[in-house]
């Protein structure tokens, strides 16, 4: 829940995607740990943490109906 | 429309209408100036770019209204480099070029070139422009390698790259660059036109500075990119809150016979709409994987020909929507996935996937059947034996469009995710060493339906060089483009090749024993050899046997559709000899609709 | 300006889709003016009829009738053209339903792609074949021709009055074979109408040829009745003198000769206005000038360099029907007087392209327009006076305007009269694109330019785009509202021709360039003199090389003089064809044109031509007018409040242009009221008098030009 640096070397041209939406993270992203314990996320930023969980209530309210 | 006042106050709307058109303007001025200096015509004749205008901190603006396919990449990629790079890295005179399909471009042929624009030493805004370049090196001529397994055989990959400093070309990087395409010299040429369009950007925008300053016009800009969003969620809101899904597939990636699936799924929730594709197929070997912004693209695209057709084009429509394409499926490749493809195959393929499968759902009126849904590229290269030059061509082909609520689809279009025009047969042959012998609509192929797709193209050209290595990446070989509400399918594309003296066509794949009939690399043609190439037709919209009798008629007496087939897929029986006028036979007709009515139910 | 030296009448005609204007100048600068309604059906009765009322003996001294029309424009638009057959390289049938496969807007799925003017069952293909080096590669056999005869026959048995298109792939290299069908067609099928592409528009690219020779067969029957009837009116009338129409590249042809290649008059009716335009231009000594036609439903934009109206090669009748020919450069917007107003769904103002046309017309006319317009928007702004519309032939309503207007500022939240102010920006804004865009398409910076405007809204409008736009003085002809059939009485006589050659200008190749370049000068002067309605007067040709960087796919005109003084580019290579080092300077042309268009030159690169041209011209003699009293008639000034600028009322001075005299000045705000037009001199701006009777506008503080 939190920003950090995205450090990389100048010569590291390789990239990091966002974890929930698949876009490009450029010089900081956005972490959140998953509810319930789960692992840690990257992503673009808060917006993304929110999509994060109404997909889940999608997914769960899906799984019910 | 739930919005039934304007979608916002207190701020100085005619102002904002002025100042909008002005930078499109500007837009339009820097795509003049690369169209009549570019050297490859698929950016001349083709038109195959975009030009931009952007705010301080990189955020589209406006741009040129040109081609759509480059929509993603216009959104982000000169945002992702202006905040790579750092905006305090920039410099008065500075180019920046990349083609990064990791980092917001579109795939490697396509290059970006961004530009800042000072006042009195103080950052105010960027232009930019994306044009695609003919010959970018790689495995194949024409750098669109259709069995490439990664990035590194499609060509030069540059990262955000300082391409002018402070005005002066960086010669090292020219240098690489052009080192590393077959035709140097067409590059130049290209580049310097894509240089030039920025240097008219820079003035004009200079002038918006002087009038404004750079504090001023930024406030502005920030209120175009709201207005743009207002819109958009005033449209998105007019829909009914649901979640829509649809699927389509690849028909193969080049490497191995297996297809692959796009699922998607539209969650409309009030004025936001997300697109989840993430239940697609995993990133394929071969190059039909998209980049995240291929994938956005086509979910933008879709939108835009049913919802907001009129919606200024900037950053502001991206914030009521989100697109969820997690890396690694093949809506959002991983480095280092190729993906060339994405752009002109897979991205028209989601995107009538969002407007013709899932927003027809709701908007029926407005949306169409399939086209023929795949640009076709069919590239080659070779040494011209009237002159002793290397050439390398990328060459696309316009097909039919699908019927539609209104009207039949058109003929012979190109690809609806871009707008690019042909190249005519008289330049193409003063450029490269062919002979066409038939350039012409392909008769009886439009889906049936109450309003029939359009007819795809035919072109047959024989080799006169020595000899020319032939490449394609192409789709609707396996699966016809679908029909939509009772309309039948259109028919499909074909790349067919008969050796010298010869009339016995047989497929590129059976005659060369190939693993895909559509995405091939360097095969070896020989003075002689012809090449026939078929563009697929579009779905029909609607019943056939719904279809205005009269309208059969006339189209039988064109020639787009057979008697035979009028029979067959209308129920429409003509009398008479074709010499002497043919006519409707009414109760036969009649009788026959009813026939086939029963029969389907 | 000089009188015409044999002081007879000159009588021009415009004839557009609602007025039929006609000029008459005689004997002394005597001016004649008629406006009367257009007769669609005849389209000869209207002329004839503003003949009768105009006065003007026919029989006595007439110098030169000359026409303007949209008949042809009229027929490929309205689609009443001849039943036409096409005839292709065999395997190339589907030319004109292919074209070239873009589209016209990028969201529009409900777009339907244009129709070709031949439909496909009256399309041809023949067996033969040229390469792109003009070699054989199929011969056209006389079996063949026989086979291709009897088809056209076939297809056009039962036609009433067909007409034949003949347009083969890479005719323009060696036109041979379309030559060998003309004349097996003549001779089999003599009378039936025959164009060929390598005589319309000898250029590549076959759609944009092939389509360019179609429309100029299917006007073909149209004209030539047109033309058979003015002649025969004209004979009745036993009127003397020249008797032309005038064509799009700005000249004129004979009536008899019009239907030779009918496509040439397609923009005759633009054509009127924009040669007038450089006239007035030339008058004040404006060397540079955009000129603005600003009527009910569209303005015409056209360029003046150097005194001389620009040209394009590509003008679209619609979307993806292009008339490839050399044509003046004018670019059509749909802003005008009856421009509608709205607002979209964003909750932005907007103005046009739809019109309220002259029927119903703007809400203010009172005849069941209810849309608001911009002329609405100028009555509610004062800068209209609805009691002198027309001259006072026709009222305005002031209320219907305003109530028009209401819902409008109801949605913008602001009052009746800044919406008002806020649809002519709107619709300033507008032109000013297109505007920038016909400027700077060319390369040209629009600063450097003056804003020649006229038609009846022209003059409203212009000060307040000149000013947005930073361009230097706004003329106003005389007349503005007849500007088009003043045009037609001082058109040049003119002929253009074009070549295709390419040649590199690094190789020995190019070595075939200057005698090509010198024998295409002599042809068109033949041209025209074997036209000229006075022999002994004058012909200067001026020839241009169209060039570009080897690979690029667009070119630019580098002029090239010949012979006689070339006044109308800045840019000219200043040598002959004859000269030895010709084409190096020709290069040395090209590179300077493309630095200072587009920012950079790559004098590395080896040039290309693409083609040749010549422009035969004869000019027309001076015309002298006198068209108003010039004397103050003694009223005091009248002042009227008018909306200068959103919340800005000022008591504007109100004159009547027919009292003013040459030298006079007029200090904005002020409004200048003719029959025909209107002129806004906004706070800021001065307007003088010129000799040429011409307003002149421009900034109060700017210096006096000479
Ligand atoms: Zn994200």
């Amino acid at each position: 829940m939190a920003w950090h640096e995205l450090n990389k070397n100048w010569h590291d041209t390789t990239v990091d995607y966002c974890d929930v939406c698949g876009n490009l993270l450029i010089a900081r992203y956005w972490s959140f740990i998953e509810p319930d314990g789960g692992e840690t996320r990257r992503c673009c930023d808060e917006t993304c943490e929110r999509l994060f969980g109404r997909l889940r209530r999608l997914e769960e309210s899906a799984a019910e109906s | 429309m739930t919005a039934t006042s304007p979608p916002f106050d207190g701020i100085d709307r005619v102002g904002l209408t002025l100042l909008y058109k002005r930078v499109r303007n500007i837009c339009d001025e820097m795509a003049f100036a690369m169209m009549r200096t570019a050297y490859s015509p698929i950016f001349s004749e083709g038109l195959d770019f975009s030009t931009l205008v952007l705010d301080r901190r990189g955020r589209l603006i406006a741009t040129a209204g040109i081609n759509p396919a480059m929509l993603g990449a216009s959104l982000y990629a000169a945002t992702w480099i202006i905040r790579e790079v750092g905006p305090e890295n920039f410099a008065d005179g500075d180019i920046f070029v990349h083609n990064d399909p990791y980092r917001g471009g579109s795939h490697l042929p396509e290059h970006m070139m961004v530009a800042p624009v000072y006042s009195d030493g103080e950052l105010a805004a960027f232009v930019g422009n994306i044009a695609h370049l003919a010959e970018i090196g790689g495995m194949a001529p024409g750098s669109f390698a259709a069995t490439a397994t990664d990035i590194f055989q499609e060509g030069l990959r540059i990262p955000p790259t300082k391409l002018f400093d402070r005005g002066e070309p960086v010669q090292d990087i020219w240098r690489i660059m052009l080192a590393n395409h077959r035709t140097p010299n067409n590059s130049w040429g290209d580049l310097h036109a894509m240089v030039g369009s920025l240097r008219v950007g820079e003035r004009r925008v200079g002038g918006l500075i002087a009038e404004r300053g750079v504090d001023g016009l930024n406030e502005a800009f920030e209120q175009i990119l709201d207005y743009a969003e207002a819109y958009m969620r005033s449209e998105i809101a007019g829909l009914p809150d649901g979640i829509y899904t649809g699927e389509d597939c690849m028909e193969d990636d080049g490497i191995s016979d297996r297809s692959y699936w796009i699922r998607s799924r539209i969650i409309v929730e009030g004025d936001e709409l997300i697109f989840d594709y993430s239940k697609s197929d995993e990133q394929a070997i071969g190059p039909i994987n998209a980049p995240y912004v291929v994938t956005l693209s086509a979910s933008l695209n879709g939108l835009l020909y049913v919802l907001a057709r009129d919606v200024p084009v900037n950053a502001g429509i991206v914030r009521p929507v989100k697109v969820v394409a997690p890396a690694g499926t093949i809506t959002c490749v991983r480095l280092p996935g190729p993906c060339v493809g994405g752009q002109t195959e897979f991205q028209p393929r989601i995107m009538e996937l969002v407007l013709g499968q899932i927003l027809s759902q709701i908007l029926p009126e407005r949306a169409a059947a399939a086209s023929g849904n795949t640009s076709l590229n069919f590239l080659f290269g070779g040494v011209d034996p009237r002159n002793g030059e290397y050439y390398a061509h990328y060459h696309f082909e316009g097909m039919g469009w699908g019927g539609r609520a209104t009207s039949d689809g058109n003929s012979a279009q190109i690809v609806p995710h871009a707008n690019c025009r042909n190249t005519p047969v008289e330049i193409f042959e003063t450029k490269w060493p062919w002979v066409h012998e038939e350039y012409s609509l392909n008769d009886d192929t439009g889906g049936a339906g109450r309003h029939r797709g359009g007819l795809g193209v035919r072109r047959v050209m024989e080799v006169e060089g020595d000899v020319i290595t032939v490449s394609a990446l192409s789709e609707r070989m396996k699966r016809s483009p679908w029909g939509l509400f009772g309309g039948h399918d259109g028919s499909r594309t074909a790349l067919e090749v008969a050796p010298e003296g010869s009339d016995a066509y047989e497929t590129f794949q059976d005659a060369f024993g190939l693993i895909s009939p559509s995405k091939f690399t360097n095969i070896r043609l020989r003075r002689g050899d012809r090449v026939r190439i078929t563009s697929p037709s579009g779905g029909g919209y609607g019943d056939p046997l719904e279809r205005d009798p009269a309208k059969v008629l006339a189209d039988v007496e064109l020639g787009f559709v057979s008697r035979v087939s009028a029979e067959s897929a209308y129920g429409v029986v003509l009398d008479g000899a074709p010499d002497d006028g043919l006519v409707v036979d009414e109760a036969a007709t009649a009788a026959l609709r009813r026939s086939m009515r029963d029969g389907v139910a | 300006m000089s009188r015409s030296p044999n002081g007879a009448w000159r009588i021009g005609v415009d004839t557009g889709g609602t007025f039929t204007d006609l000029v008459a100048v005689g004997p002394g600068g005597e001016v004649r003016l008629q406006k009367v309604a257009s007769t669609p059906a005849e389209p000869a009765r209207a002329t004839f009829d503003a003949l009768k009322r105009s006065q003007v003996d026919p029989r006595g001294e007439v110098d030169s009738f000359i026409m303007g029309t949209t008949i042809a424009t009229n027929a490929l638009i309205q689609r009443r053209g001849a039943p036409t057959v096409l005839i292709t390289t065999a395997g190339f049938e589907d030319v004109l339903y292919i074209q070239r496969i873009d589209r016209q807007g990028l969201y529009d799925l409900q777009w339907v792609k244009a129709e070709p003017y031949v439909p496909r069952d009256r399309v041809v293909g023949v067996n033969e074949r040229i390469l792109a080096d003009g070699s054989v590669r199929t011969a056209l056999t006389g079996g063949e021709l026989d086979r291709v005869v009897d088809e056209v026959r076939r297809i056009t048995a039962g036609d009433q009055e067909p007409a034949v298109a003949v347009s083969l792939l890479f005719s323009y290299v060696n036109p041979a074979h379309e030559q060998e069908l003309a004349a097996a067609l003549q001779e089999a099928l003599g009378g039936l109408p025959v164009s060929i592409s390598s005589e319309v528009a000898p250029i590549w690219r076959e759609y944009e040829r092939s389509n360019t020779t179609a429309m100029d067969a299917y006007v073909k029957p149209i004209v030539a009745n047109f033309a058979g009837d003015l002649l025969r009116e004209l004979d009745a009338l036993e009127m003397g003198g020249w008797h032309g129409l005038l064509r799009s590249n700005g000249g004129h042809v004979a009536i008899p000769d019009a239907p030779a290649k009918p496509v040439e008059i397609v923009l005759s009716g633009l054509a009127a206005g924009m040669i007038a335009g450089a006239h007035f231009a030339r008058a004040v000594d404006s060397a540079k000038a955009v000129t603005l036609d600003m009527g009910g439903t569209s303005a015409d934009v056209g360029v003046i360099v150097d005194g001389e109206l620009q040209f394009s090669g590509l003008f679209e009748v619609e979307f993806g029907l292009p008339l490839a020919l050399p044509i003046l450069d004018v670019t059509t917007i749909g802003a005008g007087g009856g421009s509608i107003a709205s607002i979209d769904s964003g909750g932005l103002l907007k103005v046009g392209p739809e019109s309220a046309g002259a029927e119903p017309g703007p809400a203010c006319y009172g005849l069941g327009g209810e849309s608001p317009t911009v002329t609405d928007a100028n009555v509610v702004m004062g800068r209209l006076n609805p009691g002198y519309f027309l001259g006072g032939r026709m009222n305005l309503d002031a209320e219907r305007a305003r109530s028009a207007i209401d819902p409008v500022a109801d949605r913008l939240g602001l009052t009746p009269e800044d919406t008002a102010e806020a649809i002519v920006s709107v619709s300033i804004e507008n032109m000013d694109g297109a505007m920038r865009l016909v400027t700077v398409d060319r390369g040209l910076d629009y600063r450097e330019f003056d804003l020649v405007a006229y038609g009846g809204a022209g003059p409203l409008h212009a000060t307040e785009i000149a000013r947005r736009m930073g361009m230097n003085r706004v003329i106003v002809p005389p007349n503005p509202g007849l500007v088009s059939a003043y045009g037609t009485v001082i058109a040049d006589q003119r002929v253009d021709r074009r070549i295709t050659l390419v040649r590199r200008l690094d190789h020995g190749e190019s070595e075939d360039l200057p005698g090509a370049l010198s024998r295409l000068a002599d042809e068109t002067v033949a041209e025209l003199r074997s036209q000229l309605r006075r022999p002994e007067v004058p012909v200067d040709v001026t020839t241009y090389v169209a060039c570009r960087y080897l690979g690029q796919n667009y070119e630019q005109e580098i002029r090239t003089e010949f012979g006689h003084v070339d006044r109308s580019f800045e840019l000219a290579v200043p040598i002959g064809p004859e000269a030895a080092d010709f084409v190096a300077r020709l290069a040395d042309g090209y590179h300077t044109t493309h630095k200072a268009a587009y920012g950079y030159e790559m004098r590395d690169q080896p040039i290309q031509s693409v083609y040749l041209g010549a422009t035969a011209l004869s000019e027309a003699p001076e015309v002298l007018i006198r068209p108003y009293a010039g004397r103050g008639d003694g009223t005091a000034p009248v002042t009227r409040r008018v909306l200068a600028a959103a919340g800005q009322w000022v008591d504007a001075l109100i004159a009547n242009r027919d009292t003013l005299e040459v030298g006079e000045t007029l200090d904005g705000p002020a409004v200048i009221e003719e029959a025909d037009s209107t002129t806004w001199v906004p706070p800021g701006f001065r307007a003088t008098v010129h000799e040429s009777q011409c307003l002149i506008i421009a900034r109060s503080d700017a210096e006096a030009r000479p």
